[in-house]
């Protein structure tokens, strides 16, 4: 009964702090398609061409406001409160249940995503409709799009979750994670899209985890990529996947019996 | 003076406490840094790719962002902590310790607000600034003087909408979301006015004097100055700048009358 | 001895906004509030002479905290006049100030990652002290509590005692008249609060510093002041000696028996018996009915005695009385 009692209590804080957010992100959004509007229509124009690598001025629009609709649904926070957490040693209860401790926040950080997805994600939307003439893709690559978006959110969750980690070897992760932030944000595609960078560039972002976190399923929605296409882009990112998932739970198994024992 | 006293004694002690996590301190820098250096690149991939923004090269873009990751890292530097404080204090009940202090409640703010993480970010602005101008081969002249004198106004600009935001912590609930809404709203900054129509730019300049931050310095050293594009930079920032010391007045008051 | 603080007729009303239960109601509040006026302080009035350590007292919400913020000068009243120390506090805040220490009990005041030395300097700088002056009363101030090697420490890393003690030194640097403790020594250990408590006789004698102290120690309380403020709902219920609370007040005495050898069992009238076993036996007495000197007869004549103490009963229940009595006549 407690449990319950204070569940609700935090979806009440929640709700505060929400209708914050709510107000913000809803002119935040327009003045940054506004902006991108008039930037790019200007760059576009300057430049006489009707396609700059790869997107026409609607697609790249359009390209924006999915990179902010994906950041809405894929975002995470776990490093931070994993951050205070351990700092505050208020996570030696979690050890008892070490698994879990992975799956809980996960949870939590779905539900946090379903509530953006209602405040955040719907506005945006009928934001970019009311703007823009938005393409909309067929059935099939509307379907690759959202599977290619939870896999970017799996994805981002246990990458974040391992940066979280390191809160137990430093005592302040602040720095870490801004860097974090700010090497996804500049390589995983959100700024602009990756075909803006020199072949070479491209092929090592291939390599990395980073596009797949956005720049791909916002490709899908665009109908970047053919069917032949589809299948590895998936793949890899099952790969990534597994790969954080991976050094997430082993390192967290090390963490636990190093700090358990001595306390945090 | 004892002002300047208290404000050396200000600027120590919070080095001291930036320090106290010293790796984290570093790494923060140059995370920040880090994402300074973010918007010139992608400018120059915009350049290298199509036919760039109209009106501005490649260089005189730079500078341009230069001069506003310069004014905008003074502000982290000398200002943010400023609503931070605030904010913080009123969260948690703790403000009042600033009322307990015998100066004047914002000077004081102000006086232990210096956030040193800013300085990775004045770097960045400078070196950019540098960079551009070797590259565009400008001169120390009047202008590259009244573009000095632009950015100072910048920074008083920086100043005034801190003080807002802190302000209306007390007579708005939940300001943070005011803090987010700025940097929101900088972002308009991040790109010349003349990309803008001209509805939106007088917007800019006169109801809300982003511009001022970087589009106005950088015209100046680049094209030159008239007395009317002078007085559109400054007189808004001033007009906004004497408001914000008004308002805080408001909140002060309302604060002491319901006792926070 | 001259007042240093006057309240006449302190009213203080405030504005709060109703918050209910349930998602309807937090909806909308995100557009309408509703506001509701609370009276904190009805119209007090009392007077604090120089010199003076007094103590308020009261239960959470009685109008305290009210009282004391606007004596810090961050509060002005919906009525009413105060002065002090020369000063209506909240309209000259930053010279009122400048003699004025404040200690927060359970809020942090100094600065969290560095040195408490650290606070100390600057204080140094804010309220102009010499350097000679700032120094000597420093040394003087560290060396009686003890905090000569942990004020070089973090904040963050001393314990509550040692906090405490350093927001202490803080708050009397500048050798402030007047100085405000509200809930200084909660959660600090026997020893610490004995401390504490001769470090504020000892400023007081020396500095002739006037304190106002806030707590629900009534021990402490006891221990320092020799003149009470009793406040609740808002009105001053008592304001005056401690002795005279407790003579007022008090209708019963406790009594501590030890004995040589065993005994029966205790019986008198008048007589509640708290604890007995084997050789010791702890009574509570009704004096409005019985007198001491009757009792210790019954005792003398019918046990084997080794031992009695005679106690006033804590002075909580003393207060608690109070209350009730008010509440009754309220």
């Amino acid at each position: 009964m407690k449990k319950f009692k204070g569940l609700v209590k935090n979806a009440f804080k929640l709700g505060l702090a929400y209708r914050a957010h709510f107000f913000v992100s809803l002119i935040g959004v327009p003045l940054a398609l506004i902006i991108y509007y008039y930037l790019w229509g200007s760059i576009f124009s300057y430049s006489g061409q009707s396609v700059l690598n790869g997107y026409t001025f609607l697609e790249l629009i359009t390209y924006y406001a999915l990179s902010m609709v994906v950041g809405m649904l894929t975002y995470v926070d776990v490093d931070a409160w994993m951050g205070n957490d351990i700092k505050s040693g208020v996570v030696v209860s979690d050890f008892l249940r070490p698994i879990s401790y992975i799956w809980n926040l996960f949870y939590v950080t779905c539900g946090f995503r379903s509530l953006a997805f209602i405040i955040e994600v719907i506005p945006t939307i009928l934001i970019a409709i009311f703007f823009i003439k938005v393409p909309v893709p067929s059935i099939l690559y509307f379907v690759f799009f959202l599977i290619s978006l939870i896999f970017a959110f799996l994805l981002n969750y246990f990458l974040t979750f391992c940066v979280g980690l390191t809160a137990f070897w430093f005592k302040e992760i602040y720095g870490l994670r801004k860097i974090k932030t700010a090497i996804k944000a500049f390589l995983e595609g959100g700024l602009i899209p990756l075909t803006f960078f020199p072949l070479s560039f491209q092929v090592v972002f291939k390599f990395l985890p980073f596009q797949y976190m956005r720049f791909v399923p916002i490709n899908f929605y665009l109908q970047k990529y053919t069917l032949m296409e589809a299948w590895p882009l998936f793949l890899i990112q099952l790969i990534w996947i597994g790969v954080f998932y991976l050094i997430a739970v082993f390192v967290y198994k090390k963490a636990f019996k190093k700090f358990a024992g001595a306390g945090v | 003076m004892t002002r300047a006293g208290i404000f050396k004694k200000g600027m120590q002690l919070t080095l001291s406490q930036d320090m106290a996590y010293k790796w984290n301190f570093l790494i923060t820098v140059i995370a920040t840094m880090f994402k300074d250096f973010i918007g010139p690149l992608i400018i120059i991939l915009i350049y290298t790719s199509t036919s760039g923004i109209p009106g501005w090269s490649l260089y005189e873009f730079l500078l341009f962002q230069g001069t506003l990751t310069l004014v905008f890292g003074f502000g982290h530097f000398a200002f943010v902590q400023i609503p931070a404080k605030v904010i913080s204090g009123v969260r948690r009940g703790t403000f009042d310790k600033y009322l307990l202090k015998p100066v004047d409640t914002l000077f004081y703010l102000t006086a232990i607000a210096t956030d040193w993480d800013g300085l990775g970010q004045v770097a960045v602005g400078l070196a950019l600034i540098i960079f551009a101008f070797i590259k565009l081969n400008l001169a120390i002249s009047l202008n590259f003087w009244i573009y000095v004198l632009l950015i100072l106004v910048a920074f008083i600009f920086q100043y005034a909408i801190m003080v807002l935001i802190s302000a209306l912590t007390f007579l708005i609930v939940q300001s943070w979301a005011l803090l987010d809404l700025f940097f929101k709203i900088s972002d308009f900054a991040r790109y010349p006015s003349s990309v803008y129509g001209v509805g939106l730019r007088f917007m800019l300049t006169f109801f809300f004097p982003i511009a001022i931050s970087a589009y106005y310095p950088s015209i100046v050293l680049i094209n030159g100055f008239s007395i009317k594009l002078l007085l559109e930079a400054v007189i808004p920032v001033f007009v906004f700048f004497i408001l914000s010391l008004y308002v805080w007045k408001l909140a002060m008051r309302k604060y002491t009358s319901a006792g926070g | 001895m001259e007042n240093i603080v006057t309240v006449k007729n302190l009213k203080k009303v405030y504005k709060t906004h109703k918050r209910k239960q349930g998602l309807l109601n937090a909806v909308k509040s995100i557009f309408f509030r509703e506001y509701e006026n609370k009276e904190a302080l009805k119209g007090i009035s009392f007077e604090i002479k120089k010199g003076e350590i007094i103590g308020l007292i009261g239960p959470n919400g009685a109008g305290k905290s009210t009282t004391i913020k606007t004596l810090s000068g961050f509060l002005f009243p919906t009525e009413g006049e105060v002065t002090s120390m020369g000063f209506t506090p909240w309209k000259s805040r930053a010279k009122y100030v400048k003699n004025l220490g404040v200690v927060l009990g359970q809020k942090e005041q100094l600065w969290w990652d560095l040195p408490a030395v650290d606070t100390f300097y600057l204080s140094k700088e804010l309220y102009d002290i010499p350097k000679k002056a700032f120094k000597k009363r420093l040394n003087f101030m560290v060396k009686l509590l003890d905090v000569e090697k942990v004020m070089h420490t973090p904040v963050r890393d001393m314990s509550l005692g040692e906090r405490m003690k350093c927001k202490l030194i803080a708050a009397l640097l500048h050798n402030p008249k007047l100085v405000l403790l509200d809930e200084p020594s909660i959660g600090l250990d026997v020893i610490a609060k004995d401390r504490f408590r001769d470090f504020i006789k000892l400023v007081n004698k020396k500095y002739g510093t006037t304190f106002i102290v806030t707590t629900h120690d009534m021990q402490e309380i006891e221990q320092l002041c020799k003149n009470i403020i009793i406040i609740n709902h808002g009105k001053i219920i008592y304001n005056g000696p401690i002795k005279e609370i407790k003579k007022e007040f008090l209708t019963s005495k406790f009594m501590d028996i030890k004995l040589e050898s065993k005994g029966t069992k205790f019986k008198f009238k008048s007589c509640n018996v708290v604890e007995q076993d084997d050789y010791e036996i702890k009574i509570q007495v009704d004096t409005q009915k019985t007198k001491i000197k009757e009792v210790i007869n019954y005792l003398l004549s019918k046990y084997d005695v080794a031992d009695i103490l005679i106690s006033d009963p804590p002075i909580e229940k003393i207060i608690q009385k109070i209350f009730q009595r008010k509440h009754e006549e309220v």
